[in-house]
Order: C-alpha cells, then sequence, then structure tokens
C-alpha cells in the first residue's frame, strides 16, 4: 500500500480518535448535566410528594400499590415495606373495583382500613396514569383524612347548637332584667314607705295610748287595739324588715345571674382580645353555681392577673366545662352519702403565662383511661351526662386557639387538677 | 446521516475493493463535512451520496445494484451492533412488522435529530406482507438489500416485488413481500 494513503488514513484516524474524545468529553458533560437535572427534577417531585398534607398513592393497571407518600403511610399507619406491593382492596373498596384492576375515575367518600384495624372515613379520588401512546400505566390516588373535618363538623353542629341557646339565653335574660330593675325600684319603694308608715302607726299607738282612759275616746282605742291585734301588726312590724332583705338580696342574685347569663352568651369576637380571665372565672362560677351548691364547696383564690389577649367567650367556656366535670367527678364520688367535695379555683400569673387551675376531690381519673379524655366522643359518664365533647373541645380551644397548654394531673380516688396555661402574649396557632 | 453508515460503507468498499479504491473516491471529492466522519455523529446526506456516486463510478457499478448490495451488507452490521432487535423474533415477518414501530423509536430515543424512513404494513396473508416505504432520500434499493441481508440472517428465502416507486413518480414505494419457509 502506498505510504502516502497509509499516512493519511493514519492522519484521518488520529482525527477520528481526537473528534471521538471531544465527543465523549462533550457527551460525558452532557450526561453529567442531564443526570444533575434529573436528580434534581426527582428531588423536586419528592418534596412534592413529601410536602403534600393528602395522602397519594399510586397503583399499577392490575391495583397493586406501587408508590405512596409519606402522608398515606402516616395516615394508613403502614412502613413502606408494609404497604407497597398490597393490592388495593386490602386497605380500601374502591368504588367499581367489582374486580381487580378496574376502577371507577372521579372522587367519592369512602372508609378506609388503617393497619390497626380502625376504620376512618376519607374522601378518595381517583385518576387513570396514561402512557404516550394513551394507554393506561396504572392509578393515582389521592387520599384526605375527613376524621378531623367530621369533627369539626360536629363541633360546628355542637357550637350552633350553644349559639342558638346563648341566643335564647340573652334574649331570656334581657326580658328578665328589665322587670327586675322595676321590681327592685318597687321593692326599694315598698320598704321605704313600709319604714314610713312605721312611723306613722307609732305616733297612732300613742295617740291611741293617751285615749285609753278617756271616756269619750276610751272605746275608740279597745277598736283600734283589736284591729291591731287581727292584723297581727307587731309580726309584720318584726319580720318585714327580714322579709324585705331577703327580697333584695334574692333580687340581687338573680340580677347577678342575669349579668352572667348576658356576659357569657355575648357571641364575642373572631379576633382575641385583651381580657381579665379573673372576670371570667367569676362570671362561670356565678352560671355553675347552680351544678356545685348541692354538691362542693367552692374555694376561688384570684390572683393578681394581667388582662391577656384571649377569646373571651371560648375561654368561658373551657372553665365552665371543666367546672361543670369537676362538680360531676365530686357527685361520682360521693353518690349515696351526704358527703359534700370541694372545687378550688386558683389563678396565678407567671413571667410568660397565666395559669388557672381547677381541682376538684371527685373520683380522679382511672390511669387505662387518662390517655383518652381529651379524644372527641370519650366520655365515662353516663348516657345523657356527657357527649365526650367537653375536654375535646376546651384542649382545642386552649391549645389550638390560644397556642397554650391545657395540663391534667389525677390520683384515683383523690381528685383530679386542670391546669390551663395560657399565654400572656398572643401566640395562637389558629385564629 | 449517521456518521455510522458512512464507516460501515467505507468498510464496505475497503473490505471489497481495497483501501486504494476508497482513498481514490475520497481525493476526487470535495465534501461538505471538512474531517472525519464519526460514528455517532450527523452529516449531510450530499456527503454519503457524493461518495456513493464517486464509488460506483470508479468501480463501473450502477448505483441501485450498489445501494442494494450495500445495504446487505449494512444489515449485518447493525444487527451486529444491536442484536436485541433481532434475536427474539421468530421470523422474518414478525421482524420487520417491528421496524417502524419498535426498532425506529427506540433509534429516535438515542437520536432524536435522525432522520428516518416511514413504514407503513399491509398484512396480506401468513406469509406475505406489503410494506410502503416512504423516505425523503428515496433510498428504496437500499432498504430492499437491507431487507435480503435480514431474510439471510433470519435463513428465510424471500421474493419481492416492487409494485411502485418514488423514482418513477409514485408517493412512496411499495413492496409485496412473499416469505418461504427455511429450507
Amino acid at each position: 500500500m502506498d505510504a502516502q494513503v497509509l499516512q493519511r488514513r493514519l492522519e484521518r484516524a488520529k482525527a477520528e480518535i481526537r473528534g471521538l474524545e471531544e465527543m465523549i468529553e462533550t457527551n460525558t458533560r452532557d450526561l453529567f448535566i442531564s443526570r444533575e437535572s434529573l436528580r434534581q427534577a426527582n428531588q423536586f417531585q419528592e418534596n412534592i410528594l413529601r410536602a403534600m398534607a393528602s395522602a397519594l398513592v399510586v397503583l399499577d393497571t392490575e391495583g397493586v400499590i406501587l408508590q405512596a407518600n409519606e402522608a398515606a403511610l402516616d395516615m394508613l399507619g403502614y412502613s413502606a415495606e408494609e404497604l407497597l406491593g398490597l393490592q388495593i382492596e386490602e386497605v380500601a373498596q374502591l368504588p367499581g373495583s367489582g374486580s381487580q384492576g378496574s376502577y371507577a375515575v372521579g372522587d367519592a367518600d369512602i372508609d378506609v382500613r388503617l393497619a390497626d384495624g380502625e376504620i376512618v372515613p376519607t374522601h378518595f379520588s381517583t385518576s387513570v396514569m396514561r402512557q404516550a401512546s394513551g394507554e393506561s400505566d396504572g392509578y393515582v390516588c389521592v387520599w384526605v383524612d375527613l376524621r378531623e373535618k367530621k369533627q369539626l363538623e360536629i363541633e360546628l353542629r355542637h357550637a350552633q347548637k350553644l349559639e342558638s341557646l346563648g341566643q335564647m339565653a340573652a334574649g331570656v335574660a334581657h326580658e328578665i332584667n328589665t322587670p327586675i330593675q322595676y321590681v327592685g325600684d318597687s321593692l326599694h319603694f315598698l320598704h321605704e314607705a313600709f319604714t314610713d308608715i312605721q312611723g306613722l302607726l307609732q305616733g297612732y299607738r300613742e295617740a291611741s295610748d293617751k285615749w285609753k282612759e278617756s271616756p269619750e275616746f276610751g272605746k275608740l282605742h279597745e277598736n283600734l287595739t283589736e284591729l291591731e291585734e287581727e292584723a297581727d301588726a307587731s309580726f309584720i312590724e318584726e319580720e318585714a324588715p327580714g322579709a324585705f332583705e331577703r327580697a333584695t338580696n334574692g333580687l340581687a342574685c338573680v340580677a347577678k345571674i342575669v349579668k352572667a347569663l348576658k356576659s357569657f352568651s355575648h357571641p364575642g369576637s373572631d379576633t382575641m382580645a385583651p381580657a381579665q380571665i379573673n372576670d371570667v372565672v367569676e362570671t362561670t362560677l356565678t352560671l355553675a353555681s347552680n351544678e356545685c351548691k348541692y354538691i362542693a364547696d367552692v374555694e376561688v383564690k384570684l390572683g393578681d392577673l394581667p388582662e391577656i389577649p384571649c377569646h373571651v367567650g371560648d375561654m368561658g367556656q373551657v372553665i365552665l366545662n371543666l367546672v361543670v366535670n369537676a362538680a360531676h367527678a365530686i357527685e361520682e364520688k360521693n353518690e349515696g352519702t351526704e358527703d359534700r367535695g370541694t372545687i378550688r379555683i386558683v389563678t396565678s400569673c407567671g413571667e410568660t403565662s397565666i395559669v388557672v387551675e381547677i381541682s376538684d376531690s371527685g373520683a380522679g381519673i382511672p390511669d387505662e383511661v387518662l390517655g383518652r379524655i381529651f379524644d372527641p366522643f370519650f366520655t365515662t359518664k353516663t348516657v345523657g351526662k356527657g357527649t365526650g365533647q367537653g375536654l375535646s373541645i376546651a384542649r382545642r380551644i386552649v391549645v389550638d386557639k390560644h397556642g397554650g397548654q391545657l395540663q391534667v394531673e389525677t390520683q384515683p380516688g383523690e381528685g383530679t387538677t386542670f391546669r390551663i396555661v395560657l399565654p400572656r402574649k398572643a401566640m395562637a396557632k389558629a385564629a | 446521516m449517521k456518521g455510522a453508515i458512512f464507516k460501515h460503507f467505507e468498510t464496505f468498499v475497503t473490505d471489497n475493493w481495497g483501501v486504494e479504491v476508497y482513498e481514490e473516491v475520497l481525493d476526487g471529492l470535495d465534501l461538505i463535512t471538512q474531517g472525519p466522519f464519526l460514528g455517532p455523529g450527523n452529516y449531510p446526506d450530499e456527503d454519503l451520496l457524493a461518495i456513493v456516486g464517486a464509488t460506483i463510478q470508479k468501480l463501473g457499478i450502477p448505483l441501485p445494484d450498489a445501494l442494494r448490495v450495500f445495504g446487505k451488507y449494512l444489515f449485518e452490521k447493525l444487527a451486529g451492533d444491536a442484536p436485541q432487535f433481532v434475536e427474539d423474533k421468530s421470523d422474518l415477518k414478525q421482524f420487520l412488522m417491528t421496524v417502524d414501530g419498535v426498532i425506529h423509536v427506540e433509534v429516535k430515543k438515542l437520536f432524536p435529530e435522525a432522520y428516518l424512513p416511514r413504514l407503513a404494513y399491509e398484512d396480506t396473508g401468513a406469509d406475505q406482507l406489503t410494506v410502503h416505504y416512504h423516505s425523503k432520500r428515496q433510498f428504496c434499493q437500499l432498504f430492499v438489500g437491507l431487507v435480503e441481508g435480514a431474510a439471510e440472517s433470519f435463513s428465510s428465502p424471500l421474493d419481492w416485488n416492487e409494485t411502485a416507486c418514488s423514482h418513477s413518480g409514485a408517493e412512496q414505494c411499495t413492496f409485496e413481500f412473499r416469505f418461504s419457509k427455511a429450507a
């Protein structure tokens, strides 16, 4: 072969090698960039899946679970190893799943079986994943746990019921308030008038006594004395001041209850406003007195508290719930006896928070139910005495609405203390 | 056109007619591409046509015959590069029917800029197949050569008839293939 031809082929081969080297370098760089982009895209998708509050599950065309985000694992209570590979029917009966792998697309409310066997209501949305060719590649399912929503709906219904009761109470209080005022005024007038008439009566008596020996007016004196005895005037004079005092005190008591009722049933505001918790305690105790007075003595020790930002109406409800619970706990312990218990309410102020302690000498809470007392609908009370909502709502108000704490200490057979800790500065999680 | 085709053509010429023939062909050409042809690169169709044209002129072979022989040679090389597309096919007809929908799709994934002919199929019988070939390059003889190479690879005797050709004014070329069982 010609040396020149060989030389040319050698040069071309060298150029090919150089070209291929450059190509490899370029391709390697492109590959690196592509892999990095792919990694970022994967990471981005993973972040989206991880950030999703809703549970997301990917099924193959036969209904086998291929992928699940963290929210799905949390909600269902499975580990990834346990869940992936399961047939979806083992977790939930999807709409249209008469046969495996044939699922209705769209939204539906369905019950889901958690890993611990609990059945929970969920909102379920199914979409078909399609390949570029249009062929089905499986299903994407998004679950929303409806437990909290259902709970909120129940609480809303409860709140609406309480609101209408509150409106009714406010109306009744308003209607009672006016007659109380004129009954009070009239009572005051009658008391003064009676005092005046007493003076007048005394004058008549003195005049009559002077006529006793008179031949002309002696008979009149006898008649007056008989009339006075018939009217039991001495008894009236002796008892009437006490009756006036009792009526005045009773009326003041009614007025106080009406005022408390009006204050408690005030609709309040959506935003927190500075309020004096000691006032809330006193108002609430006025309303709860009927629940307590035959069962327990109520001891109140109110500390020097600053005003704090809070939802006054909500806090009144929390304190009322805890005081009523305390009364019920004492009633349960002392059932069938004449014994009375003690409810003790103490308020105090710390550097960053204020504390309201409500203690009772009741039955206490058994260890086995202590962990569940804040669960919605959990109650140990007899039918008609408790809905199981009181402590759940109290906790939501204190913790969620005010960013505070609701602590409990109990000694079965000895009593229970609930401690409400509220921040002095607003730090509510939700308005 | 992919650089690999240029490289396969070079090998085809040097294997059959010697290195000098190919070098003489290149010597006489003023190609658009200034440099070597690299397998993964893309180069103008005109360069391949110029090389092929100069080669057949030098060897005195008609272009259709050259393309057909080259196609047959090329199939063996391409099948060697990507045996997975051939190995799991039971017969030639089954293989041919995967070219457009499978092989070309995979080629496009690797080389999105590659221009590929479009093939349409009419399954006219158990041992028959009509294929419509459409390409702006009009390399229908190369296509025939490739099919003949595949027939050899599958040891499948093949008869064919081109019933329409773009070189004769048809919109596309149509081939009727008839397959026989291997002896």
